[in-house]
C-alpha cells in the first residue's frame, strides 16, 4: 500500500458511490436469499469445518487431490496434467511453458491469476489475453485493478464504462447496448481462442473435479471451447468431496447475493488438454493465528460491508482487497504493512462472513506483530 | 416416492423456476422438440430450480446456444441440489448445471439478461396428462 494510492482512492468519488450502491443491493439480496433458502447456513457450517480440517493437513490433501485428478485423467485417457507451484514465480513459469507464445487466451474471472501477475506475464510472452467477464474486461481496458472480489468494475459508472469500451470500438448509450457490444466482441475471441484459463471455486479431492460458479456464461465458454484449458487452484480451494464443493459454491453465490447461480461448471478430464496448477504461495505454512482465513470462499461480503473498504475500495488490502485481502496478503507475503491500522475493529466483517472468520482478531494480532517487528 | 409426493415436488420445482425467471412449458408429449438447442436434464432440484445436464459436447452447445431448452422428466426432479447432483453424477461423467439464462449486473448493478451465454432458458416439464399444471 502506498499513501499516494490511498489519497487517490479517497478523492475518487466513484469508488465510494459504486461500493455504496452495491452494498445496499447486496445486503438486501443476501437477506432475502437466506430467508428463501435457509439451508445455505447449514451448508456454510459444514464447509467451514471441512476447510479447517483440510488446512490443518494440507500435505495430505494436496497429495490426495493431485492423485484424484491424475486418476481421472488416466481413466479418460486424456492429455491432462497436474502441476504444483510453490510460489507465484513457479506458477507463472509452469503456465508459461504450457501456453508458450502467439496464442489467443480467454480468461475467466480469477483473483488467483491477479495474485500471480499472470496477464502481464502472458502478454510479455507474446500472447493476446482477454478477460471475458464483463467487469474484468472493463477493468482490463482501463488498465486498472479489480475493485471487488465479485464485482470488479463496481467503481465505474455507465458513462465511464461506455468511454472505456470505446477503446475497442464498442459503442452504446444504454447498459443493454454496451453488454450486447461486449457479447459480440467476445464471441469472436472465444471462437478463435487456443487456451482458456480459469481459477477454481472449489476442487474435489474425491474426484479431481473443478467447480466453478458464475452467472455470465463466460466461464463455461472459456473452459469448454479452447483445446487447451489451464485451471489455477490455490490449495485453500480443496475440499474432501464433490458434495462439499457443491455446497461451497452454493454458499458463495448465496452470500454474493445472486442465488441460485445461473451456472455451475464442473470441469474434469476428458475431451480437452487440461492442466491443473496447484498453488501454495504461503498458504501451507500459514501462521496458526491467521489460518482461519484459509476457509474463505471469496463471496466478497466482508468487503462491501467494511466501512474502510467503502471509502478506499481495493486500494486497501492489497490484491484481494478489504478485510479478507488484508489477512490473505499477509499469509501470501508475510509482510505487515501500516494499513492494518486503518481497520477500526468494528467487527462487521466477522458478523457478515458466512465462514464466521474472525478477521478483527487476526488484524489485532497483525498490529501487535507490526509493533514487535518495528521495535 | 408416491404420486402425491411427486406432484408436491413438481409444484415446488415450478415455483423455484418462476423465481429464477425461467419460462416453463408443460407438455405430456416430450418428442415435439422446439427448434433450438434442446437437451434432456439428468436431474433437477426442486428447492433451487438448478438443473443438471451431462456430456462435454452438450456443455459446449449449451454454452453457445442463443436459447437453451431443457426437457425435464417428472422422475428426475429431486428434493434438493445435492440429491440432484448425485443423481446426475450417477448418469454421466461430465456434468454441468444451469438455472436461468445468462446474466450480468457488472455495470451500475443493472441486471442484463443474455451476457455471454444463452439469452433465453426454457424448461419443458413433463406432466402426466395434457392440461395438467403443477401450479
Ligand atoms: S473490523 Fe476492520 S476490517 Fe472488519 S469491517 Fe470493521 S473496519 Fe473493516
Ligand atoms: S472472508 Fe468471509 S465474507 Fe469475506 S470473502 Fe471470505 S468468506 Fe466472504
Amino acid at each position: 500500500m502506498r499513501e499516494k494510492d490511498l489519497y487517490k482512492a479517497l478523492n475518487n468519488e466513484s469508488i465510494r458511490a459504486g461500493i455504496l450502491r452495491k452494498w445496499q443491493n447486496i445486503s438486501r439480496a443476501v437477506e432475502s436469499v437466506i430467508k428463501t433458502y435457509p439451508f445455505v447456513l447449514d451448508y456454510a457450517k459444514e464447509v467451514k469445518i471441512a476447510k479447517m480440517e483440510v488446512s490443518s493437513n494440507y500435505e495430505y490433501w494436496i497429495d490426495k487431490a493431485m492423485r484424484a485428478f491424475e486418476n481421472a485423467a488416466n481413466r479418460s485417457k486424456s492429455k491432462c496434467y497436474v502441476h504444483y507451484a510453490k510460489n507465484e514465480k513457479d506458477a507463472r513459469k509452469i503456465i508459461g511453458e504450457v501456453v508458450r507464445s502467439g496464442k489467443v487466451i480467454v480468461k475467466a474471472k480469477s483473483m488467483v491469476s491477479e495474485e500471480i501477475g499472470l496477464k502481464k506475464f502472458l502478454h510479455e510472452l507474446g500472447n493476446e489475453v482477454w478477460e471475458t467477464d464483463l467487469g474484468d474486461f472493463i477493468v482490463q481496458l482501463a488498465n486498472d485493478r479489480p475493485m471487488h472480489l465479485i464485482a470488479p468494475a463496481i467503481h465505474y459508472s455507465k458513462k465511464q464504462a461506455a468511454r472505456i469500451l470505446e477503446k475497442v470500438g464498442i459503442r452504446g448509450e444504454s447498459v443493454e447496448d454496451l453488454a450486447e457490444g461486449v457479447r459480440g466482441f467476445m464471441r469472436e475471441k472465444f471462437l478463435v481462442a487456443n487456451v482458456g484459463i480459469s481459477g477454481c471455486n472449489a476442487f474435489s479431492a474425491e474426484t479431481g473435479r473443478i467447480f466453478l460458479v458464475e452467472n455470465e456464461g463466460n466461464i463455461r465458454i472459456s473452459t469448454t471451447l479452447p483445446e487447451k484449458y489451464v485451471a489455477i487452484v490455490s490449495i485453500d480451494k480443496m475440499l474432501p468431496s464433490d458434495e462439499l464443493c457443491l455446497k461451497s459454491v452454493l454458499v458463495q453465490s448465496a452470500f454474493a447475493g445472486t442465488f441460485p447461480p445461473s451456472y455451475i461448471n464442473i470441469n474434469e478430464p476428458g475431451s480437452q488438454e487440461i492442466h491443473v496448477v496447484f498453488l501454495d504461495n504461503g498458504r501451507k505454512d500459514a501462521p496458526e493465528f491467521a489460518r482461519e482465513q484459509l476457509a474463505c470462499i471469496r463471496c466478497g461480503r466482508c468487503q462491501t460491508e467494511c466501512p474502510v473498504f467503502q471509502m478506499l475500495g481495493n486500494y486497501w488490502g492489497s490484491i484481494y482487497g478489504g478485510p479478507m485481502g488484508l489477512v490473505l496478503s499477509y499469509i501470501i507475503t508475510r509482510n505487515i504493512g501500516i494499513e492494518v491500522f486503518l481497520c477500526c475493529l468494528c467487527g462487521k466483517c466477522r458478523e457478515v462472513c458466512p465462514m464466521e472468520i474472525d478477521m478483527p482478531s487476526i488484524i489485532r494480532e497483525l498490529r501487535k506483530r507490526w509493533f514487535a517487528e518495528k521495535r | 416416492m408416491t404420486e402425491a409426493e411427486l406432484d408436491d415436488l413438481l409444484k415446488i420445482f415450478v415455483e423455484s423456476l418462476k423465481r429464477n425467471f425461467v419460462n416453463v412449458i408443460f407438455s405430456s408429449n416430450l418428442n415435439a422438440d422446439p427448434d433450438s438447442f434442446v437437451s434432456e436434464a439428468l436431474s433437477a432440484a426442486a428447492d433451487t430450480g438448478i438443473i443438471f445436464f451431462g456430456g462435454f459436447d452438450e456443455r459446449k452447445k449449451a454454452a453457445l446456444a442463443e436459447h437453451h431448452i431443457a426437457i425435464v422428466r417428472r422422475d428426475v426432479v429431486c428434493r434438493d441440489t445435492v440429491e440432484a447432483y448425485k443423481l446426475a453424477a450417477s448418469k454421466s461423467r461430465f456434468i454441468f448445471a444451469s438455472s436461468s439464462a445468462s446474466k450480468t449486473a457488472d455495470i451500475e448493478g443493472k441486471l442484463i439478461w443474455g451476457m455471454h451465454g444463452p439469452r433465453k432458458f426454457t424448461v419443458i416439464l413433463e406432466v402426466e396428462s395434457e392440461g395438467e399444471r403443477p401450479l
